[in-house]
Parts: structure tokens; C-alpha cells; sequence
């Protein structure tokens, strides 16, 4: 990144090629559309190197490009007028689809479906504090970063989307049973 | 991670972990590169700017002076100015400069010399 700082394009680079995968996998999931997913994260990453002079070393570089990251997405949320998904269905991951799946697989790609579309109706904070936690693996301290929050702010919101989701799931299970 | 009360319960955890980050429509760097080299100016563009500013300060300066010396010393075989015609001249020319304006400057040298012709 203090490479990238003084210009240095190759530093850059590496630094796109190294992120732009989880990046752009977040924003899928905070966006639900992989277009703008792409548009967001190549945003992302030339806001990064515009800034790349503020950047603090002492800081956590994945919480400030994350943060980065939730700020554009959460902007284009309200642009868009629209705080949740209106779908998001299996074809948002690149995950192979050899043949319908039986059985076990049939069951978990049910229930990941049904998470997918939990996670998408949660509110856009929400969702990007269980992001940054669950598919992450942030911790508390790294997503307050991120948040520019305090880490007891990040505790309250995780315990509140978590019980969200349940009653989502719950209410898409019932739904899915009837 | 820490772990708290706000973890995943187990089979959630699992559906989060096999979800697989997903790969990026197309490579983001060669659309950051181009946008970050359309926001500097290219060495050749500032060359060109200080030369097209350089130029015109200089033109301007030399329509100036030009007219400075046309006016103020006209040069053999024409009278020199009266002194009520260099007053004139010399306060309506601090007013064009003020004005900032080269055809001021030389709508005023006109006069000028208009009068002392008349």
C-alpha cells in the first residue's frame, strides 16, 4: 500500500488482483446483482488508489477497503430506492451446476437458497455486518473499522441481524412447507 | 474470531462457509489503470498548457508594450504628444489595464490619436 501511495502502479495492481475476488463477492451478495457488483467494485478500487496518501499503516487495510466497499454499496442502494433484493437465486454465485441436485445436495441448495434470499431482505446494515463477520471472518474490532462504529455497536448490530435472519428463515420455511 | 452470542448457529456457519467468493465478471485493474491515467495529466499535456498560457502572456505583454511605445514615443517625423494628451492617456490607460482588456487598450490608442490628429 506504501508502495501504491507514491504511485507505484505495480503495487496497485497486485493489490487489485490480490482483493477483487472478496470484494466483489460482498458486493454481490449487499447488491444482489453481479453488474453492479462489477461496476461498485472497480469504483472501490480507484477510490482506493486515489486515497491511497491517507491511509494509515497502523490501520487494518481490509476494514478501510471494506469500508470503502459498504459505502459505495450502501449509496447505491439508495439510489436504486430499493433496500432489499428483489431476488437472489442461485445464479448470483459461480458455483458449477453439474445436474439438478438430489437428495442431500437438493436440501442444502434449498437452504442456501433460502438464506440468500433471508439475507436479502435484511436491512443494508445488517446485512453488511453479517457479511463481513460470516463470509469474512472479520472480527469485531476489524468490522468497527469498517463501520466507523465502536465494537459494542457492531455486537448490538450482529445480535439484531442474526435474529432478523432467523425469523426470516423461519418465515421462508413456513412459506416453502405451506 | 471471537466467538459471542451473535455467532451463526452450526448449520448456518456452513452455509456461509461453502459459499464460495465468486469471481469477478472481468479483470477490474485494466478499468482502474485507464481511469487513473485519464486523471493525470500526461507531461506533454502540461507542456502544452504552460506553453499555450506562456504564449498568450507574452503576446499579451508585447500588444502592450507595442502600443506603449507606439503611442508614447511615435517615432521620427510625428509631433510628440502634448502633456494634456499624455495625462489622458496615462490615466485611461491604467483604467483599460484595470479593465484588462488589449481591445480597450487600442480602442483608446484610436481616440487618442484621432484627437491629436483633430
Amino acid at each position: 500500500m506504501a508502495r501504491g501511495a507514491r504511485g507505484d502502479e505495480v503495487a496497485f495492481q497486485a493489490l487489485v488482483e490480490r482483493w477483487e475476488r472478496p470484494v466483489f463477492a460482498f458486493l454481490v451478495r449487499m447488491l444482489g446483482s453481479r453488474e453492479e457488483a462489477q461496476d461498485v467494485g472497480q469504483e472501490t478500487f480507484l477510490r482506493l488508489c486515489r486515497e491511497a496518501e491517507r491511509y494509515q499503516p497502523r490501520g487494518q487495510f481490509r476494514s478501510w477497503l471494506f469500508r470503502i466497499a459498504g459505502n459505495l454499496a450502501r449509496t447505491r442502494l439508495r439510489r436504486r430506492k430499493i433496500i432489499r433484493w428483489v431476488t437472489f437465486e442461485r445464479s448470483v454465485h459461480d458455483r458449477p451446476a453439474p445436474g439438478p441436485p438430489v437428495g442431500e445436495e437438493l436440501e442444502r441448495e434449498e437452504r442456501r437458497t433460502l438464506l440468500n434470499r433471508a439475507l436479502a431482505e435484511l436491512p443494508a446494515r445488517q446485512r453488511e455486518t453479517l457479511l463481513l463477520r460470516h463470509d469474512l471472518g472479520m472480527s469485531q474490532r476489524e468490522i468497527a473499522a469498517a463501520l466507523g462504529t465502536s465494537e459494542s455497536a457492531v455486537e448490538s448490530l450482529l445480535q439484531r441481524a442474526l435474529g432478523t435472519l432467523r425469523r426470516k428463515l423461519r418465515s421462508l420455511e413456513t412459506e416453502r412447507a405451506s | 474470531m471471537n466467538s459471542s452470542h451473535s455467532d451463526l448457529p452450526p448449520d448456518l456457519l456452513d452455509l456461509f462457509a461453502e459459499s464460495e467468493p465468486s469471481a469477478p465478471l472481468r479483470p477490474m485493474w485494466p478499468h482502474v489503470q485507464a481511469r487513473l491515467r485519464g486523471d493525470r495529466p500526461s507531461p506533454r499535456r502540461s507542456w502544452s498548457w504552460s506553453w499555450a498560457v506562456g504564449s498568450g502572456a507574452l503576446a499579451t505583454a508585447g500588444f502592450a508594450i507595442g502600443l506603449l511605445f507606439g503611442a508614447g514615443n511615435p517615432g521620427a517625423g510625428n509631433p510628440p504628444a502634448s502633456s494634456a494628451v499624455e495625462e489622458s492617456f496615462w490615466g485611461d490607460l491604467g483604467s483599460s489595464f484595470a479593465e484588462g482588456s488589449p481591445f480597450a487598450l487600442y480602442s483608446l490608442y484610436e481616440r487618442l490619436e484621432s484627437e491629436e490628429g483633430s
